[in-house]
This record gives structure tokens, C-alpha cells and sequence, in this order.
């Protein structure tokens, strides 16, 4: 499938003083997919996305969003942009409506239907015209991605956009989100801490740790493919170990006590079983495991993680 | 520029949307009409009947002045000054022409400009939020990340201070205008102000001297008002900025007197900010020109600008 990336990120570098926070960062994205930004606090989440918005300025490398960089030609490149980054601090002592007029004169031709689309698309009716220091959370998150979907972006960020909503109001957004990528064909880059949000919202998923990218990975194969780990419990356990390891030294095995572990896919199950039977070890029981996005995670960030 | 104009509506949104802003009008509204109903009820004047006899005093009493600075040889004292006020005084009686009473509409109109200085109080404190505030609420990210450069939405937010300094000068002039007329009425309207220039008095329409009074203090205005706007772009901080800038509109003055032995204090900024010293008075510094001041302000003012450009337009945003 070659598509053209919408977003290109290449060999993105940012120093601050001596350390460098993100380290030769490179990653494509494409028209109508939601892409998941996933990574401990600190991990250059969030500067990551500020370059990608032009807040901060890369020290090496170069960013496009629809062919234009966004250091050399920011009107244009930012242009196809929305977003909320971090939390979506709005101007408290002006009411929302107050609020999107604002950010509407930012933009060139944003009629007054428009924004009152994006109001009942968001469900703020009923407050719009009260000040956004009476917001709940939830209410504030909401003018957020109103703010950010005003002027029909291509390219979507959302920075943790389900924070401080309840329930229904994430699978409302969720619900949106992928409407939105789907049948408008806009790319989105969404941040968060929940996996498994992540999980139900993304197709695709970059696992960002200590500055550097260190997996990008379908949901689906991340989840299904070779996520599965395999307990054998067989005997003697230390052949039948040494043998598998010396035949498929690719697979991933551990021993533990009596039990021989294995990260294969499940089709493959059937494949070692027989290995083993044939060689004439006795098989008390074969346990697998489905791996979640978690243990994927905590695996590729060395354990470390607060998330 | 036709973009900018939609950035200023928003920046004008954000000031005049704000409680605080017409507190501040308010303020300024209220310490005019007391200034009036002070001048007209509190004030008292000596009797301006017999203003001939009393300039001939004052004249007799000016001219001792000069003639005891002038022998004791007292270097780096100018009688300039002095022998300019005796002649204003003389020429007055020659031609009959009553001095400025302050409890008249000229009187008052001509004493409103020295208000200004609240204007300005009060403009610092708007330029210092205006760039400071939206770091401060973290609204600077949501800010930049719309198809506008960096330099537009920092013009924007300029102008909009300085558009609203002229706002509350505005209402100096219509509030002092109506008041005046509604207590003092319109005796002596007609009379010149006096001023002497090119080594004789002429005499000037009152209009043009009242707006020439606020155009002086609206030089020294814009300059504190772009300080503050400059060190709320340096430091994004709000509180540093309005803190730094009221502090040195009031110790300026005084750090001029300071260094004053020393040659290199007219290039300080307060040194040169009161234009008033070359019009009424003799300047702070000997030597020093309204042409020289005029320069030295405009370098600071264009290193002002420059700085709040490249710190805004240059560093990340990490609020």
C-alpha cells in the first residue's frame, strides 16, 4: 500500500543545553488514520508535539505537514492544522461563544454557521454563552475540540483529549474522532496515558521512550500477531528448552522452574507441540497468555514506566 | 495589514471583556471630576483682581533672583528660566492679559494633562498583561498555533496598548471639556496661553497648548508603556513587568538626580523622557536639546521593540 504521508516528521533532533530530549525522530503519517503517541511522562511527548505545531523550534531535522515545512512556511503548514495541547486553557473571563470568535478571526473565512455547528457538534448549546470560568472540565475539553475543529483542520492533535470527561462523553468523542478520520480522510495524532483508549481509538501506534522512537506498530499486530506467550509445562524442561532454542533461535524463550515460556504466534502453538512430542517430552499443560498493549509496553519501555 | 485588523479586534476583545479594564476607566473618570470639584471649591487663589500689582512683585522678586546668581558665580545654575518668566510677566501687563487662573476652563483643561500619568499607570498595566497574561494561562499555545506569524499577533497586541492609552486619553480630554465648562463656565476663553520662544513671547491658540501639554506627556507615556510591554515579552511575567516599569516611572527621576555630576547620565532614558524640561523650564542636564532627547528616545524606543520582537518571535514556547 504506498500512500503519500500527509505529516512527515524527518530525523527530528532537539537539544535543550546538553541534553537532548528527542533524539533523531522520524515518522510518517497518513490521510485518515488515527495515530497514538504513546510514552511515559518525560519521554518528549509533548515536545514532540510543540515542534509539530511550531511552540518550539527543532535543532535538527525537518517537519511537513501537507508538503510544507513548518519552520520555512508556518502559515501554510499550520493552516491544515487543529489541536489542543496539554490542557485546553481558554480565555476564562470571555464566554465560550466569545472564545471560538476569537479563534475563528484567526483564520480566514470561518462563517457564523460554522461555528455554530461545531457548538451542537460538541454539545455546549446550553453554555456557550456563559463564561468559561463556570466550565466543568469535561465542558472546557469540549470548547477545546471545538476551537480545534472550527476551521476544518486535515491534521488533528489532540493532546489527552478524553481527559475529564465521563464515560459517555469519551465514547462520544472516540465515536467522533473516528468518524472524523474516516469519512473526512483527516489525519489524527492523539496523545494519551490510557491504553486502553489507545487500544479502541488508534490504528496505528508509536511507542515514544527517553526521546527516541523506539516502535511504530499496527494496533491490530501489536495486540494479535506475535503478542502471545506460550507456557509450556513439559519435562525435563532444560532439553527441551536447549532444543527449541538451538533449532529457532529467533523465538523468544525464557525457562522458568518447570515451565518453558515462548512468545509465538497462536498458530504456532500447534507447531512446537508437535516438536515436542515427537522428541518424546511429556506434556503436562500448555498455557497462552494474550499479551495486552500494556505488557507490550511496559516490555519496549524497559518496565520503568508511570503511565 | 489587512490581516491585522481581525488581531486587533481580538486583542480589544481581551482588554475590554475584562473587569479590572473598567475599574481602571473608571478610576481615571473619578480622579478628573475630583481634581474639578477640588480646584473649584477647595482651591484658593489670591485674589485676581489686582493680578497687575502681584506680577510686578513677582517680577521685582525674579529679577533679585537672577542678579544673586549671577554674581556669586555659581557655574552650571541657568537664570534662563527666570529671565523667561519675567518676560512672559511683562508682556502680560503690556497687553493686559490676565494669567492662567486655574479655576477657569483653560486653567482646569491645562492641569488635566498632568493626569496623564495615571493614564499611563494604568496603560503599563494592560501592556504589561497582554503578552505576559496569555503565558501565565497558558492561552499562548492555543495562541500560536493558528495560520498567523509570530510578529503579526505581537503588532497586534501593541497597537491594541497603545490604542487603548489613547482611549483613556480620550476620556481626559471629553471628561476634563465637560466638567470644565459645567463649573467653570467660559470666562476668559478667549485669552492666548504665553509662551516664549526664539528669544521673544508669542502668543499661542489654547487649544493647540492643551494638546501640545498631552502630546509631552504622551511621549513619556508611550516610552514606560513599550518598557513594560517589552519586559512582559522578556520575561513573561506579568507581575515583573508592571513591578519593574512603576518602579522606575517613579525612581527615575530621582536616579537622573543621582548621577547628575556625571556626563554620561542624559543618556539615561528618564533623563530624557519629560520633554516638559525644553518647553517649561530648564533641563535636567545642561546642554541637553529637545533634538538630542528626541534621538536618545527613539533608540531606546527602537531597541524596546527589537528585543520584545526577537524574544517573542524567537524562543520556544515551554509554558
Amino acid at each position: 500500500m504506498e500512500k503519500e504521508p500527509f505529516v512527515q516528521l524527518i530525523n527530528v533532533k532537539k537539544r535543550i543545553g546538553s541534553s537532548e530530549i528527542i533524539r533523531d525522530l522520524s515518522l510518517n503519517l497518513y490521510r485518515g488514520e488515527v495515530f497514538g503517541f504513546l510514552g511515559p511522562n518525560g519521554a518528549g511527548k509533548t515536545t514532540t508535539i510543540r515542534m509539530l505545531v511550531g511552540l518550539m523550534k527543532m535543532t535538527e531535522g525537518e517537519i511537513l505537514i501537507n508538503g510544507f515545512s513548518i519552520k520555512r512556511n508556518f502559515e501554510k503548514a499550520i493552516s491544515h492544522v487543529g489541536g489542543i495541547i496539554e490542557n485546553p486553557e481558554m480565555y476564562n473571563f470571555l464566554t465560550g461563544y466569545d472564545n471560538l470568535i476569537h479563534y475563528s478571526r484567526m483564520t480566514p473565512n470561518i462563517k457564523k454557521d460554522r461555528i455554530t455547528e461545531i457548538i451542537n457538534l460538541v454539545g455546549l448549546e446550553t453554555r456557550i454563552n456563559d463564561k468559561v470560568k463556570t466550565y466543568s472540565l469535561g465542558m472546557r475539553q469540549r470548547l477545546g475540540i471545538a476551537q480545534a475543529l472550527l476551521h476544518s483542520p486535515s491534521f488533528l492533535i489532540l493532546d489527552e483529549p478524553t481527559n475529564g470527561l465521563d464515560p459517555a462523553g469519551i465514547r462520544e468523542i472516540r465515536a467522533y474522532i473516528r468518524r472524523l478520520a474516516h469519512k473526512e480522510n483527516i489525519t489524527v495524532f492523539v496523545s494519551s496515558h490510557l491504553l486502553t483508549e489507545m487500544e479502541l481509538m488508534c490504528e496505528r501506534i508509536g511507542i515514544i521512550h527517553n526521546g527516541e522512537l523506539i516502535s511504530v506498530e499496527s494496533v491490530q499486530s501489536m495486540v494479535d500477531d506475535h503478542q502471545k506467550m506460550v507456557q509450556f509445562k513439559v519435562s525435563p524442561p532444560e532439553k527441551a528448552f536447549n532444543l527449541i532454542k538451538e533449532k529457532y533461535p529467533n523465538v523468544h524463550i525464557q525457562l522458568k522452574g518447570s515451565v518453558v515460556e515462548m512468545n509465538i504466534r497462536a498458530e504456532e502453538i500447534t507447531t512446537f507441540t508437535k516438536i515436542l512430542i515427537n522428541q518424546n517430552f511429556q506434556i503436562f499443560g500448555i498455557r497462552s497468555e494474550q499479551k495486552t498493549l500494556e505488557d507490550k509496553f511496559i516490555e519496549i519501555t524497559g518496565g520503568d514506566s508511570n503511565v | 495589514m489587512f490581516n491585522l485588523i481581525p488581531l486587533i479586534k481580538n486583542e480589544n476583545m481581551k482588554i475590554y471583556k475584562r473587569l479590572g479594564t473598567w475599574v481602571m476607566i473608571g478610576l481615571l473618570f473619578l480622579v478628573i471630576v475630583v481634581a474639578a470639584f477640588f480646584t473649584k471649591f477647595f482651591f484658593v487663589e489670591e485674589n485676581s483682581e489686582r493680578w497687575e500689582e502681584q506680577l510686578q512683585m513677582t517680577n521685582i522678586q525674579l529679577i533679585e533672583q537672577i542678579e544673586e546668581i549671577e554674581s556669586s558665580n555659581i557655574i552650571g545654575i541657568s537664570t534662563q528660566s527666570l529671565h523667561e518668566q519675567v518676560a512672559i510677566n511683562e508682556y502680560r501687563i503690556e497687553n493686559n492679559l490676565p494669567p492662567l487662573d486655574s479655576q477657569t476652563f483653560w486653567g482646569f483643561m491645562n492641569s488635566a494633562p498632568d493626569f496623564t500619568s495615571i493614564a499611563a499607570l494604568f496603560t503599563i498595566v494592560i501592556g504589561a498583561g497582554i503578552v505576559a497574561g496569555e503565558f501565565s494561562s497558558g492561552t499562548i499555545k492555543l495562541l500560536l498555533i493558528r495560520p498567523v506569524s509570530r510578529y503579526k499577533i505581537l503588532f497586534s497586541k501593541y497597537i491594541s496598548t497603545l490604542l487603548f492609552a489613547l482611549f483613556l486619553i480620550c476620556i481626559m480630554v471629553i471628561s476634563s471639556f465637560v466638567i470644565g465648562i459645567i463649573l467653570f463656565g467660559f470666562d476668559g476663553i478667549e485669552l492666548p496661553s504665553l509662551t516664549f520662544t526664539d528669544g521673544k513671547v508669542i502668543e499661542r491658540n489654547m487649544i493647540t497648548q492643551t494638546l501640545l501639554l498631552y502630546g509631552i506627556q504622551a511621549v513619556d507615556l508611550v516610552m514606560m508603556v513599550t518598557f513594560a510591554f517589552m519586559v512582559s515579552t522578556v520575561f513573561r511575567s506579568n507581575s515583573l513587568a508592571i513591578g519593574i516599569s512603576i518602579f522606575l516611572m517613579f525612581t527615575g527621576q530621582q536616579l537622573v538626580m543621582l548621577f547628575n555630576d556625571y556626563n554620561w547620565v542624559k543618556y539615561i532614558l528618564f533623563a530624557n523622557t519629560n520633554l516638559n524640561q525644553f518647553f517649561n523650564g530648564t533641563p535636567m542636564v545642561e546642554g541637553m536639546t529637545l533634538t538630542f532627547s528626541l534621538i536618545v528616545l527613539s533608540i531606546y524606543y527602537i531597541f524596546f521593540l527589537v528585543i520584545s520582537w526577537i524574544m517573542f518571535n524567537f524562543r520556544d514556547v515551554d509554558a
